[in-house]
């Protein structure tokens, strides 16, 4: 199909594979037929082409990861991490078709609970664990500068001021 | 087949050395295939003998506690198993002691001193995992198995050291300190539950709680020259084990001996309403496995039918012990078991399969360490910033690997690439262990392709301490119950360098786990495995 | 269903912006085939293509004109708060209106060690709304882990059902409201999946602020994603209407929108008529009321057509924007930086979701007669639809409704009486029909009494305000305040004599042509009678005293 191949292009000219973008409008309505479960998973059947896989990014996986790395740790790091995805792609050898993924070990299903209120006891502990708490109106602060979040020390509560730093 | 990982540069690196066991290690007398009376008597419960003792009045938990307390004084600069020791330890010891001289009943643990893996929580003392992000973080409730141990009467005595988050095979990945091996202070203690290992070893603990997630308790135990108890994956309540991947985690016991280890085991089962993962099934009264080596009878495992992992003793492996497992398997015969060679076809898929869902599940589930709620914060203008900062600066390198490489299998468009294919190898793993159990009561491989290395030889190959997992993550994925106890030495550090046994069991079979671990330990010829480095006790 | 979910790739859309009190949320991109026989059923012809016209401050003709032109199409997310007793996960307690922080626990609060516990209840209560919605349930659905990072979500994800949902593949058919049209429409149903909600931020009054409250965290929703069916505005806003009515009929929620247990946000493009393919898709968010619904998508249609119409539709990108209601349009709310990749893999530490048959089985049997059937049978029965969509409004409406009627009163009646003088009550007093004191007994009653001529209609609406306020009963009133219908015409005609003969100037007046003054000598019988006399027997006798020759 004219749009699969459309995005198999996206996603192998694209840089990092978390930033995919895609218009509504390039699918055309009558050709596209896409399994729910799936994701881009109609490009993933069971044979795998390797080459799609773009490597590891390491500086946008850790942005998406909210890491911060200094630029020897991308470097350092980034070369394990190819290396172990590396590894990774013997995987794509293995025949699994018709094999069910596992979840987990087999479990029984169910384990519900009932819908009964209990209140937990030691909520003080919890709250007296959060960094920037008021103790008084009892919630967490966040300082906002120009539609971003900071936290306050738990210091700045008491005299709340306004300072303006830059975001 | 070991040699199609890719790449175990470094194990065919380590000489191969051939076993001398009973030539060279005169002081330790080699496991012999016979069953004749010895002078060395077989190891004690530490957990039965302090209770005998207590109810007899022969001692006080008190005189207990304290002498452990003086011993990790003793050996801990030398070891740094503790991250954090207790400071209530006397007085929950007087506490038993006025209720024993009360007469009120105590559970079956009062007095047993324990060790627990810092990724466990308990209430009010610092857990940490061994990471900065956690660093005085002291969690508001107990873990179920924490609470558990305490309802039946035993001590915790201190948190043990750990590869932070659970990520590692050395324990050198804390972000605190880096714990010795008792046989070898030069070397590791092994991973990631090394400290909990190692205090049983040193007899800073009776007994200790571990976690296993790819080995974290076998292949330590096999390491530190300990009993190691993996149990089926829902037997122990996870609740309150700071998760590292959740379909693999389990709670496990460490003990000087298989009976102690059981007990540990039995105290801390049990289905647990926090825990939907945790299994309904009923706990069999471990205890009564445990019987004295005197009433065996000369063939104590008739019929027993054992399965040797063809792939855990291909190329790769120790020659070491290779033969210490060989040997083993000789004992295991002339105890009446059957044994045979056995092929898990999917037996080495397991490692990047493992890796791969380990590293999936741990990043999602280190995303909640945010400096938001709890742990350390790092102030910064912006959110993501402050995101960032302080999980940049809390994690160390392993984990943050670890972390991106999770987030990178999990992205679109690399889910059935990485992720599935893992949960599909897992199916077939699994297929292969009930083929493999169907035919066999249990199966026996090394606990890990060597002994104990030197600190720092595997810090900067990841692949390289990777392979090391190859024995025991199939059985994490599969979900299977499994005990390591030491079977044999190996050459190296002042008095050779114990090695452990895996015993591996069908689900929730962990009563017959023990029975055999039990009759082998027992009638093993040895000295019970102390390390020479430390002062001897019994 | 031919409709497919691209879920993981979701516009970005985390920011705060003013006063805002909502909700991240997906949009789902519907890249579809679209079925183009409708499976939407309708008693008259299907309504044109068109969107509906724009309220009357936008229609110009000229923009009427481009209007034509196009196609909205527009979907639907509903979040319905449950509830329930409990959160989805953990025992805190699930009430709305706490102190902040109050209602944690380690597991809501995404603690160290801490793990999810489903609760059976909104099982129940998701099986229920399935079923209500006429889908099919998947009798095994599990969860999923959506991740991102956000000060409101502790863990870091949250726990929400991506390719498995409870249920999916249904309908709901709604009445389009006669001023706008009237007739019926049926809309698709996508799927029904259970999830977790999240805190709150809240944003202080000077800006410089914002605070998080973890109460929410953890609150049971069921997300429901429509078709994307709808064509106008009003449509959006019945549709939306009947979710909230079904599940307050269900009692799975208190559907509230100003507390925010029923939220919507829309998906809207526009193409040209004829067109298969789909427009770019906008999200509309914030809105916190049904008019504002309808109103916001009839702005953004216009917005939207107009660019086209322009040239200019390149202009329209994929993005979330904010209902202002202040100034009555749409606003950007961040220009999209790309899209999210919420990571989506199956949940771990919680088991599959299994349903029995018999279970599924017993919930349907137990459900309630919902709004449809309700209207339905109220049609059946002969009443206009003005009248069956007010009484099917609201379930104790109804309830109240069907129970006058079991009692034998007359069905016309019964609803002429809820809908003029007890609604009327009911607002003033600002009351539900659950706390007025008039039981629906005593309502038949009134009705029959009415109907034999025991009392006359004036007398029973004047005895209706007290039994409202003060409960009572009919006949007791009646006896009380002596209120029985006059109807013997023999007593009747001596208070028309005695009028009569009291007014003898008015007499000469009608008897010399002014005939409207009939309705002084009935006044006047009508006063002395104390308002009891027969007004029918009164008019006739009345009449024949007048027009007699003396």
């Amino acid at each position: 199909m004219a749009t699969r191949a459309a995005l198999l292009a996206v996603l192998s000219a694209s840089p990092p594979p978390r930033m995919i973008r895609v218009k509504a409008s390039t699918f055309s309505s009558s050709s596209l037929q896409f399994q729910r479960h799936s994701r881009i998973a109609r490009c993933f059947s069971s044979d795998t082409n390797p080459s799609l896989l773009q490597p590891p990014d390491v500086s946008r996986l850790a942005e998406t990861a909210r890491i911060s790395l200094s630029p020897s740790e991308i470097e350092g790091c980034g070369a394990k991490i190819r290396q172990v995805i590396d590894w990774f792609g013997q995987l794509q050898q293995v025949d699994v078709n018709s094999v069910e993924p596992a979840i987990r070990a087999e479990m029984e299903g169910g384990n519900l609970r009932e819908d009964a209120p209990e209140t937990f006891d030691n909520r003080e502990s919890i709250r007296a664990s959060i960094p920037s708490f008021d103790e008084l109106l009892r919630i967490l602060w966040l300082k906002r500068f120009n539609s971003v979040l900071v936290l306050l020390p738990s210091s700045c509560l008491v005299s709340r001021f306004n300072t303006s730093v830059k975001a | 087949m070991l040699s199609t990982l890719q790449p175990p540069r470094s194990l065919t690196l380590l000489p191969f050395r051939r076993l001398h066991t009973s030539k060279t290690i005169a002081s330790l007398s080699s496991p012999s295939p016979t069953l004749d009376a010895s002078p060395i008597s077989p190891p004690q419960s530490q957990i039965l003998t302090t209770r005998r003792s207590l109810l007899s009045g022969e001692t006080t938990a008190s005189e207990i506690a304290k002498s452990y307390l003086s011993r990790i004084r003793l050996t801990e600069p030398q070891l740094k198993c503790f991250l954090h020791v207790s400071e209530n330890v006397l007085r929950e010891a007087q506490e038993i002691d006025r209720r024993i001289s009360r007469g009120e009943e105590v559970g079956p643990l009062a007095g047993v001193v324990i060790g627990v893996k810092d990724n466990i929580c308990t209430e009010g003392m610092p857990s940490t995992a061994a990471s900065r992000i956690l660093e005085h973080y002291r969690p508001p409730f107990d873990a179920t198995a924490v609470r558990k141990v305490k309802e039946m009467g035993g001590i915790v005595v201190g948190k043990t050291n750990m590869d932070e988050f659970g990520m590692g095979s050395t324990t050198e990945a804390s972000a605190f300190q880096v714990t010795a091996n008792p046989w070898d202070l030069t070397r590791v203690p092994g991973g990631s539950s090394g400290g909990s290992a190692a205090a049983v070893a040193a007899r800073q603990s009776m007994v200790s709680l571990g976690s296993d997630t790819g080995g974290s308790v076998r292949q330590p135990a096999s390491f530190c020259g300990v009993v190691g108890l993996k149990p089926t994956y829902g037997r122990v309540s996870r609740f309150g084990l700071m998760a590292y991947a959740s379909s693999l985690d389990v709670i496990g016991c460490f003990g000087s001996t298989v009976a102690d280890a059981g007990m540990l085991l039995h105290a801390v089962s049990g289905y647990d309403k926090f825990d939907s993962t945790s299994s309904k099934q009923d706990v069999p009264e471990f205890e009564s496995q445990f019987l004295s080596v005197d009433s065996f009878e000369s063939e104590p495992l008739k019929g027993l039918r054992v399965g040797l992992i063809r792939e855990t003793l291909e190329e790769g492996v120790d020659s070491g012990v290779r033969s210490a497992t060989q040997e083993a398997a000789s004992h295991l015969e002339a105890l009446g078991c059957v044994v045979t060679e056995v092929s898990l076809p999917s037996f080495s898929l397991g490692l990047p399969a493992y890796y791969v869902i380990a590293s999936s599940e741990s990043s999602s589930n280190l995303s909640r360490y945010d400096g938001v709620r709890y742990g350390n914060q790092v102030m910064a203008d912006e959110l993501n910033k402050l995101y960032e900062c302080s999980r940049g600066q809390g994690f160390g390198g392993e984990v943050k690997m670890r972390i991106l490489m999770g987030t990178y299998a999990l992205s679109a468009g690399y889910y059935d690439a990485y992720y599935k294919r893992a949960q599909q190898v897992r199916t077939l793993i699994r297929k292969d262990f009930k083929a493999a159990l169907d035919q066999n009561d249990i199966l026996i491989s090394p606990a890990a392709p060597s002994a104990a290395y030197k600190i720092g030889e595997k810090k900067d190959d990841p692949l390289a301490m990777y392979a090391g997992d190859i024995m025991t993550v199939n059985v994490n994925l599969a979900g299977l119950p499994a005990i390591v106890l030491p079977c044999g030495l190996v050459e190296g550090g002042p008095s050779g360098l114990p090695v452990g046994l895996q015993m591996i069991g069908a689900a929730f079979d962990e009563e017959k786990l023990l029975k055999v671990g039990h009759i082998f330990e027992q009638t093993l010829k040895g000295s019970g495995f102390v390390p020479p480095t430390l002062p001897n006790v019994a | 269903m031919s409709t497919t979910l691209f879920r993981t790739i979701q516009p970005n859309h985390f920011t705060l912006l003013g006063t805002a009190l909502f909700r991240t949320r997906r949009t789902t991109r519907h890249i579809s085939v679209r079925c183009l026989n409708q499976t939407a059923t309708t008693q008259e012809p299907k309504p044109s293509s068109q969107p509906r016209t724009a309220p009357k401050n936008h229609g110009s003709n000229k923009l009427d004109e481009i209007l034509r032109d196009y196609e909205a199409v527009i979907g639907i997310e509903t979040h319905v708060q449950l509830s329930t007793s409990t959160k989805a996960f953990c025992s805190c307690p699930n009430s709305y209106g706490s102190h902040p922080n109050t209602s944690i626990c380690p597991v809501c609060m995404g603690l160290p060690g801490a793990l999810p516990v489903l609760s059976s209840k909104v099982v129940d209560f998701g099986v229920r709304l399935g079923l209500a919605l006429n889908c099919e349930l998947s009798l095994k659905s599990k969860f999923d882990r959506k991740q991102y990072f956000y000060p409101d979500l502790p863990k870091g994800y949250q726990i929400s059902q991506f390719d498995i949902p409870i249920a999916s593949g249904g309908y709901v058919d709604v009445d389009i409201p006669l001023e706008f049209g009237g007739g019926h429409r049926r809309f698709g149903i996508t799927r029904v999946h259970m999830e977790e909600d999240a805190g709150k931020l809240l944003h202080s009054d000077s800006g410089d602020y914002s605070q998080v409250d973890l109460n929410r965290a953890g609150v049971p929703l069921l997300e429901i994603v429509s078709e994307p069916d709808m064509r106008s505005g009003i449509e959006a806003a019945e549709y939306g209407s009947e979710m909230q009515r079904i599940v307050r009929y269900l009692g799975v929620s208190n559907g509230n929108m100003q507390e925010g247990s029923l939220r919507c946000d829309v998906n809207i493009s526009i193409r040209p008529i004829g067109q298969a393919e789909f427009g770019t898709k906008v999200e509309i968010k914030n809105l916190n009321a049904f008019s504002a619904m309808s109103r916001a998508i009839d702005y953004e249609i216009t917005r939207q057509a107009l660019l086209y119409n322009q040239g200019q539709a390149d202009q329209i990108v994929t993005e979330t924007r904010l209902w202002d209601e202040g100034a009555q349009k749409t606003v950007t709310m961040r220009k999209k930086e790309g899209l999210a990749d919420y990571r989506y893999f199956p949940e771990p530490d919680l088991p599959e979701v299994i349903l029995a048959q018999e279970y599924v089985d017993s919930i349907r049997a137990s459900l309630p007669e919902l709004p449809e059937a309700k209207r339905r049978r109220y049609e059946d029965m002969g009443l206009g639809i003005q009248d069956v969509l007010f009484i099917a409004n609201d379930v104790s409406v109804a309830e109240y409704f069907d129970e006058v009627i079991s009692k034998g009163a007359d069905v016309k009646s019964a609803a002429n009486w809820l809908m003029s003088d007890i609604a009327a009550y009911l607002k003033n007093e600002e009351l539900s029909i659950n706390d007025v004191k008039l039981t629906p007994q005593e309502l038949a009653e009134l009705i029959a009494a009415i109907k034999d001529e025991t009392i006359s209609g004036k007398i029973g609406k004047q005895i209706l305000f007290e039994l409202l306020a003060k409960g009572g009963t009919v006949q007791g009133l009646i006896k009380e305040k002596d209120l029985v219908q006059i109807t013997d015409p023999v007593e009747i005609e001596k208070m028309i004599m005695k009028v009569i003969s009291e007014s003898p100037k008015q007499l000469e007046q009608y008897r010399s042509g002014k005939t409207k003054l009939q309705g002084f000598f009935a006044g006047q019988v009508m006063k002395m009678s104390k308002g009891k006399a027969n007004p029918a027997l009164l008019n006739k006798i009345l009449l024949e005293k007048l027009n007699a020759k003396e």
